[in-house]
């Protein structure tokens, strides 16, 4: 099998930037590979997907929107009335399991491990950094550790996410992903950057 | 050089006399010390003249010294950093700083441009209207551009600007806006409460009025406990030199952060300036009170200032007159600065429009105080005009009653007080008009919205204790507003500062016109050189509402708004019409509160950051290997590649022939792909295409278009069943986000109840065309192993396989009318893919073809693309009506009936051929038939064009009024552009294989 290229592979490849004062105050990189699923129900059949679905993947899919249910090495994600994200590790057969544990009358399941480049952003100015496009409140109490939020950056839709004490995801569009990746290590050039592969 | 009207005091002021800073003016080397505004620095080092008025070239000093300011508008900075009329007033003296004042020739003092003053009796209001539109329609823009380089203040540069600019989003409980008394005091209430607090304030220091203050005084030991105080609360963030500039709706604010004076380095990514979306729960207004001039003759010459801004220069910056000051006043505020001059040793003669007895309850006791200190004080009395060209030398007074000698003061500086203005402009923005107050003499706030709450000078408390109490409660209301209902405790008062009632603060006397004017300029708007005549003319000619008299007269335009003028102005205007000044009303103060830079709003969105661009998965590998790129909307799209010629013109020519001879790979990552998936995904399908998807087999592609609901066509592309309940759609490239959004409309909106769910699989998957005679070797030689022959896979077949691993859809449909395969894999493998084709299909001559080539073949096989789609075509119009379904519904059937989109006259495709070797087709076109007149909009137009290698010659697809009804008729193509005409004929757009025998092979 091919490797999986990224779209900001020759991006990441240029490496950080010093910021004026010769530090680099945040960690930009992208999480390598990994997949990502779309499950979703029709309007009438998410209860039954929920009963179907959770012995699959081995938890139950969150309730709610906005926090991120952690199940073993896969994130699961309500992103829509009936519509879920799971984020789970490069090489993993839940969607092959889905498609065939799943009734076509049910639910669907897409996979979209590739349409999606997860930039990830680490540092105590990771806020700073972000405040600069995402019209959030991404105060600590406010976005706390596991939150979520389906936003804009740079006139793209992206999926943020809050993945530690200062550390955060965005899973952007594939094909913007280049185009956000210049934004944020432009917005970073005052801190200065390093980047993580 | 003018005479000198101020000098440095040897000691106090907030500045820094260890820090001693250079700059220069008009290539004059000054210094200054740091504390000081460019404005300051000028008054301390002698500088009176600041600049020529706008229209009249008048002489014009510092009226100011605050945001307010009309006058000192500089031109800073030099080369690409040259920025025009910034208020030195709010400018911080910097190393270096280059300043020039603006609108003189040759120079500010010797200004030729004056001449314009002994023309001011025609430059009345209405001036340019009245004299240059005749005589002949459209002859204002003929002289317009002649006006504007007479006029004007400075100029800006053409060069880009260097400098760095950053938007930022912010979130507060609550915003409080200004850092007077009553901001402080309303952040100090909110901070105790434990809410986010910020509080902007657009001077380099935090205080407001209280920095005019005697330092060393009870109001400085309250400001630095406050301030104290504040800096200990961690959730209160003190943002100097911001700027709230507007106040929208969802309790969000605009600020404009400067960092000028920190030198910012773009090339380290500093940012000169910053603006701000801050949204608060809750928003306290503190934004004070600006001061009004009094309206006498000849008020605009230098040394005539605001009694308050004179105050300002004594104590913040010690800058103190040279000789005697005479201060005008229609009320108590100005005897402070009176006090406070004595004080400091300068004679002062105070002339009080005010009769005796003395209005307010606290006039008597000023008065004293001022007689104490040696003031003197003529009540009843007027300065109805001063002497004096480039700088005051004299002032004239006269009883206010008309009668009565008229007496005259030699003088330096005269400081004027008309009132005070609260700066209500931010509840303006909200669309709240403000409301007339009899009292203070000045519009107040008319309301506030939920959530935000006003404090101090804002509503008419122009006394400290007021202030600071009023600023306190709201700032606690806004906290609990905010969900933060703990207790705030209390806030000690200044020390000797006693509470006034409301009512009679400042004990004002309005007179907003000195009666007996002698002749001579009375100003109303100094920025705009608007006088008390025009005002008059302008009553004269019928101009009643003040939204009109603005317009016409250009009062309270330019930088500063009107910030000093407006209330002068409507009411002097009421009171030629004889009405009230609420029944006169004022003009809708709207963003910006003060002027902003472009590049602030703009932020970092320039250059390649003005706006994202979608790359395809094989993006690098097209940069890599001599492909040029061209952007198609948002895409970055390979255009043509450098194997086939250096030239777009030639190496397209190249890559059609490779396809109609051999075979070629093109990248159509960007067509738009969209997963539908459910029980009833066949019946929607059925229900969105015009022709029947119902019983597409598995392993089967359709073609199929879409209308909109109005009837026209939305878009075309093909849908393929890749399993019993699962499909997969394309779109064309420029309506693949459209289309999506429109799926997702109808099955949330139109048919909740239908099973099924779409995806956009756009980024998901990349995509390749492999086309040409050789295509289907090609691909035998990628995927040994995969059975493409025609049995297997036929023309409209699809199948899922894989190579090493990573899956693969192949699709055989083709645009450019060869054999022909779309192949897709995931995105991240679409490189691989692509060079493991080129790579296996070598032997075969396979090379890569762009977006130019891509285009030309479907013009030859007769396909519609985005050109013929634009949403103005109906399906007859493109000669697709008979794939309409007749028995099933479908969105659009009943609209797509109207009578006008069936009308044999509509404009439809055509496809013509061009009669004349030498010359060339181009796209855009207007057709005419043979006979006709060549003018107008013709018959329709040429939407696509190419160069066919099949046919020779220049072909074209269009659109032809009663279309190919005319088929085989000549006409003329007229480009006017380049003033040609080249004859061609009306022929089927199917230029080549119009059996489609190759698609089949």
């Amino acid at each position: 099998m091919p490797e999986r290229q990224s779209a900001i592979a020759y991006a990441l490849a240029k490496g950080g930037h010093d910021g004026p004062d010769g530090h680099r105050a945040l960690k930009l990189g992208a999480v390598k590979g990994g997949s990502l699923i779309q499950l979703a129900a029709f309007a009438s059949t998410l209860g039954q997907l929920e009963q179907a679905a959770a012995p699959l993947i081995g938890a139950a899919l969150p309730a709610k929107p906005g926090v991120v249910t952690v199940a073993g090495t896969r994130r699961l994600l309500k992103i829509g009335p009936e519509q879920f994200w799971i984020l789970g590790p490069d090489a993993d057969d839940l969607a092959a399991k889905l498609q065939a544990g799943i009734d076509p009358g049910v639910g669907v399941v897409t996979p979209l491990s590739h349409s999606r480049t997860r930039i990830t952003i680490e540092g105590a100015l990771a806020r700073d950094l972000l405040a600069k496009g995402i019209p959030l409140d991404l105060h600590p109490d406010v976005f706390r550790e596991g939150h979520f939020a389906q936003t804009g950056l740079h006139h793209t839709p992206v999926l943020l996410l809050r993945s530690g004490p200062n550390r955060y995801e965005i899973l952007a569009m594939r094909t913007f992903a280049l185009s956000v990746w210049d934004w944020l290590t432009d917005a970073a050039m005052p801190w200065g950057y390093d980047v993580t592969t | 050089m003018t005479r000198a009207l101020t000098r440095r005091l040897p000691q106090g002021g907030r500045i820094d006399r260890k820090r001693p800073i250079a700059f220069t003016l008009d290539g004059r080397r000054l210094e200054g010390f740091a504390g000081d505004t460019l404005a300051s620095a000028l008054m301390a080092a002698g500088v009176t003249l600041v600049g020529r008025s706008f229209k009249l070239h008048r002489p014009r000093g510092l009226l100011s010294a605050g945001v307010e300011e009309p006058n000192a508008l500089l031109t800073l900075g030099e080369g690409d950093r040259r920025e025009p009329n910034i208020p030195a007033t709010m400018t911080d003296l910097m190393h270096d700083m280059v300043a020039r004042r603006q609108n003189a020739w040759p120079s500010v003092e010797l200004d030729l441009m004056a001449v314009n003053s002994l023309a001011a009796p025609l430059l009345t209001a209405g001036f340019y209207y009245k004299t240059f539109m005749g005589p002949r329609r459209g002859s204002w823009m003929f002289y317009e551009p002649f006006i504007r380089r007479a006029a004007g203040l400075g100029a800006g540069t053409y060069e880009s600007d260097p400098d760095r600019y950053e938007t930022r989003h912010e979130f507060a409980d609550v915003l409080v806006v200004g850092s007077g008394p009553a901001g402080l005091a309303a952040a100090l209430a909110a901070g105790r409460s434990g809410a986010r607090v910020v509080l902007v304030e657009q001077d380099s220091l935090a205080g407001g009025s209280l920095l005019s203050e005697p330092l060393g005084g009870p109001l400085e030991t309250w400001r630095n406990g406050r301030l104290g105080e504040l800096a200990a609360l961690p959730n209160v963030s003190i943002r100097l030199r911001a700027t709230a500039l507007g106040l929208y709706d969802g309790n969000t604010v605009a600020l404009v952060e400067r960092r000028g004076h920190l030198r910012p380095d773009p090339a380290k990514g500093e940012a000169r300036q910053i603006v701000v979306t801050l949204r608060a729960r809750a928003i306290v207004l503190a934004t004070g009170a600006a001061e009004r001039p009094l309206v006498f003759a000849n008020n605009d010459r230098p040394g005539v200032m605001l009694a308050s801004a004179v105050r300002s220069y004594l104590h913040r910056f010690a800058v103190a007159p040279i000789g005697r000051v005479v201060i005008a006043t229609n009320n108590d505020s100005a005897y402070r600065t009176a006090v406070d001059l004595a004080a400091a040793g300068v004679a002062v003669t105070l002339a009080d429009l005010r009769a005796t007895p003395a209005p307010g309850a606290h006039t008597a006791a000023r008065q004293a105080e001022a007689k104490q200190r040696g003031v003197e004080i003529l009540t009843g009395t007027a300065v109805i005009d001063v002497a004096g060209g480039k700088a005051v030398t004299h002032a004239t007074l006269a009883p206010i009653s008309g009668g009565g000698a008229r007496q005259t003061r030699e003088c330096s500086i005269l400081g004027m007080s008309g009132g005070w203005s609260p700066v209500l402009h931010l509840t303006s923005h909200t669309g709240i008009k403000p409301r007339y107050d009899e009292t203070i003499a000045a519009f107040l706030p008319g309301g506030y919205a939920p959530g935000h709450f006003g404090a101090g000078a804002l509503q008419g408390r122009f006394d400290i204790a007021g202030a600071i109490r009023q600023g306190f409660a709201a700032g606690a209301a806004a906290a609990a507003h905010a969900g933060h209902g703990k207790s705030v405790g209390g806030l000690m008062l200044p020390e000797g500062v006693e509470a006034a009632a409301a009512a009679d603060a400042y004990g004002i006397e309005p007179v907003w016109q000195v009666p007996n004017l002698p002749k001579g300029k009375a100003f109303v708007d100094f920025q705009n050189d608007v006088t008390v005549k025009d005002l008059a003319l302008a009553h004269q000619e019928g101009y009643q509402s003040v939204e009109h008299l603005k317009r016409y007269t250009t009062l309270g335009m330019g930088t500063d708004q009107g910030k000093t003028s407006n209330i002068n102005a409507l009411a002097i205007m009421a009171g030629l019409r004889g009405v009230g000044i609420p029944e006169a009303g004022t003009t809708t103060f709207r963003p910006p509160y003060s002027g902003v830079a472009l590049g602030a709003l703009a932020g970092r969105s320039t250059g390649h950051h003005f706006r994202p661009q979608r790359l395809s998965p094989m993006h690098d590998w097209h940069l890599a290997n001599g492909g040029e790129m061209i952007e198609a909307g948002p895409w970055m799209r390979s255009w043509w590649y450098r194997w086939a010629g250096n030239s777009v013109g030639k190496a397209y020519i190249e890559e059609m022939r490779l396809v109609r001879q051999g075979v070629g790979i093109a990248d159509v990552s960007s067509l738009g792909k969209i997963d539908v998936q459910g029980p009833d995904a066949a019946e929607f399908l059925n229900r969105i295409y015009v022709n029947g998807f119902a019983k597409l087999p598995v392993g089967k592609a359709r073609y199929g278009v879409m209308l909109n609901d109005d009837g026209l066509v939305l878009d075309d592309g093909t849908t393929t069943r890749f399993a019993e309940t699962r499909y997969f759609m394309t779109t064309t490239t420029a309506q693949a986000g459209e289309v999506m959004s429109w799926l997702e409309f109808l099955l949330q909106a139109a048919w909740p109840d239908l099973k099924v769910q779409v995806a956009s699989l756009t980024d998901e998957w990349a995509g390749m065309a492999v086309s040409g005679p050789k295509a289907r070797a090609a691909l035998e030689l990628a995927l040994p192993g995969c059975d493409l022959s025609d049995a297997a896979l036929p023309y409209m077949g699809a199948l899922e396989t894989a190579f090493e691993g990573v899956p693969v859809r192949l699709i055989r449909l083709s645009f450019s009318g060869e054999l022909a395969y779309e192949v897709y894999a995931p995105a991240d493998y679409g490189i691989a893919l692509w060079e493991h084709i080129l790579g296996a299909a070598a032997p075969l001559g396979i090379k890569p073809y762009g977006l130019e080539a891509l285009a030309a073949l479907r013009i030859e096989k007769g396909h519609v693309a985005g050109l013929e789609l634009d949403h103005r075509t109906s399906l007859d119009d493109l000669g697709l009506g008979k794939m309409a379904g007749k028995e099933k519904a479908f969105v659009g059937r009943e609209l797509r009936q109207r009578p006008n989109l069936q009308s044999p006259d509509r404009w439809s495709l055509v496809g013509i051929e061009c009669l004349e070797p030498e010359k060339r087709l181009r796209g855009g076109s207007i057709l005419f038939a043979a006979s006709d007149k060549i003018e107008g909009h013709g018959r329709g137009y040429i939407t696509s064009v190419t160069f066919s290698i099949e046919l020779n010659k220049y072909i074209a697809l269009g659109l032809y009024q009663g279309g190919l009804a005319h088929k085989g008729e000549e006409i003329l193509c007229a480009f006017p552009l380049k003033g040609e005409q080249t004859r061609a004929r009306i022929v089927s757009p199917h230029f080549i294989d119009p059996e489609g025998k190759r698609l089949h092979a």
